[in-house]
């Protein structure tokens, strides 16, 4: 379902609805979602367009390039472990031009509807993009459409017994990468002490033969200077 | 001819070298503190504040200098000062609102209690910060009105600033009929805010019948959201709420008040 597309296009599920075909000279696209609407109009016979799963920081505006998920069961983990789990993440749609290796972001949409949560106090907490998931010890099975798999390498470096009730990452630096059957990023998480831990998205996928999905946000987006979230407020 | 003798224009040569190494010396001195205080505060504010306090500073070091230097040249410095002190004194009168607003102003860069872009509330004028200036501080309204607050009246007024925190909460009251059942109205308040992205998971969103009025049972409906979305959030939850309610037959009632009559009422029916 992801790849280069050929026009003309269509799309419909129970959110969204797609249409994309030529006119002379150019392209016409059409999305509607409930009551909302995108029309644009691309002059540009000549470009590539492509749908690619992208981080989900877009729908409905970009607030916060940082993602909450939360464990609906809590992760307990023995002193000095290393424990690899697999979690669901939520993915948003990215509709992509190409052309002269330049690239515009035609849409964003999503199949799933996004919610936010603030992780840490009112003053210095930070807004994130809120997804809840099942720990799984298995990849779980997944529509690409809505939910990516992230593979998440945990280790207790301390000598407790730990619970994990949520992750938060910094997603400046999150790659998706994407088949037709998956989406899929991997991420590790290091707790230091009782309440505070690191993550930090990998550049590199967990199943073998993924292509690398378009990266829409950068580093220089929420001007992140740090590619880890240190979580502070407990995890 | 003995150099201690030595004069230059009628002051001994020592004093014009004592002169010479004060003037020197407050220049380095001014110059150094200028460069130090530019490379502390350039962080914390706007460079016109920087130029500011720093000119300050220097003429600081100047106006001492010159207190050292006017005795040797024999100036009279009692005399200055008196005239000095008269002159500070009228001054003083004259310029008290502005020595107030210059002080506050300072105050204000220093303490920042609020920064340009703020959205606040000044003594009752909303809107956001555009400019804040040694003398006054100029907000933006959102009927886009274009306010100057002299600092201190921003300095000794009550400030509400709106961007401080990264969340922020309202709340409405939700009549119903007490025929209605309030279990599932709160059910159905909860999932109306649920599918509202921007109404956040975490702090949660607090919903309880709140008072039992006298036409209605008055629901509590207090929600969180980032600050930056918070005012569209409050102006599509209300009307949202209000037609999930009413799609399940629950409706906000109109004040009722319930008359009752010691005797019999005789009503004639016309036609």
């Amino acid at each position: 379902m992801y790849g280069r597309l050929e026009v003309p296009f269509k799309w419909t599920s129970e959110r969204n609805a797609i249409t994309i075909r030529g006119f002379k000279g150019g392209l016409l696209y059409h999305r509607t979602t409930g009551a909302r609407e995108v029309r644009k109009r691309i002059y540009s016979s000549r470009s590539e367009l492509f749908i690619l799963p992208v981080e989900p920081f877009y729908c409905p505006k970009m607030i916060t390039s940082n993602l909450m998920i939360e464990l609906t069961r809590n992760l307990v983990i023995p002193p000095r472990q290393v424990k690899k789990i697999y979690l669901k993440f939520p993915v948003e749609i990215g509709i992509l031009a190409f052309r002269d290796n330049r690239m515009k972001i035609i849409d964003v949409f999503t199949e799933n509807p996004p919610n936010y949560a603030l992780y840490g106090d009112i003053k210095e907490g930070v807004v994130c993009r809120y997804y809840s998931s099942d720990v799984h010890v298995k990849p779980p099975k997944g529509d690409p459409k809505t939910e990516g798999v992230m593979e998440v390498n945990v280790s207790n470096s301390t000598r407790a017994w730990r619970e994990v009730s949520k992750l938060v990452f910094e997603g400046s630096i999150m790659k998706v990468f994407y088949s037709d059957s998956r989406v899929t990023t991997k991420a590790r998480a290091s707790l230091i002490d009782d309440e505070k831990a690191e993550t930090r998205f990998q550049d590199r996928t967990w199943i073998k033969g993924q292509k690398r999905s378009q990266k829409l946000l950068t580093p220089g987006s929420f001007q992140k200077l740090s590619t880890k979230f240190t979580m502070e407020g407990g995890y | 001819m003995n150099l201690s003798d030595a004069e230059l224009l009628g002051v001994p040569l020592k004093d014009v070298l004592l002169i010479i190494i004060v003037v020197l010396a407050a220049v380095v001195i001014g110059k150094t503190l200028s460069i130090y205080l530019t490379r502390v505060l350039r962080k914390r504010m706007t460079l016109d504040h920087v130029k500011i306090i720093t000119k300050v500073v220097y003429f600081a070091v100047v106006f001492f200098s010159a207190m050292i230097i006017f005795p040797v040249i024999g100036f009279d410095l009692d005399s200055f000062i008196v005239a000095g002190g008269i002159f500070a004194i009228v001054l003083g009168f004259a310029a008290q609102s502005i020595v107030g607003n210059l002080i506050s102003g300072i105050f204000l860069i220093f303490e920042r209690p609020i920064k340009v872009g703020d959205v606040v509330d000044v003594d009752g004028t909303v809107g956001q910060v555009e400019d804040i200036r040694i003398i006054s501080t100029t907000i933006r309204t959102f009927d886009g009105y274009f306010v100057r607050i002299p600092n201190l009246t921003v300095f000794n007024g009550k400030i509400t600033n709106y961007f401080v925190n990264k969340v922020r909460r309202f709340e409405y009251t939700v009549g119903i009929r007490y025929s209605d059942d309030a279990k599932k109205a709160l059910g159905i308040i909860q999932e109306v805010i649920d599918k509202h992205p921007f109404a956040l998971k975490y702090p949660e969103p607090i919903i309880f019948v709140d008072r039992l009025g006298n036409s209605s049972v008055d629901i509590s409906v207090k929600i969180w959201a980032p600050f930056t979305e918070w005012y569209d959030v409050k102006k599509e939850l209300l009307w949202e709420i209000k037609c999930a309610l009413e799609k399940e037959d629950i409706k906000v009632p109109f004040p009722q008040t319930e008359v009752w009559f010691n005797s019999k009422l005789d009503i004639e029916k016309t036609a």
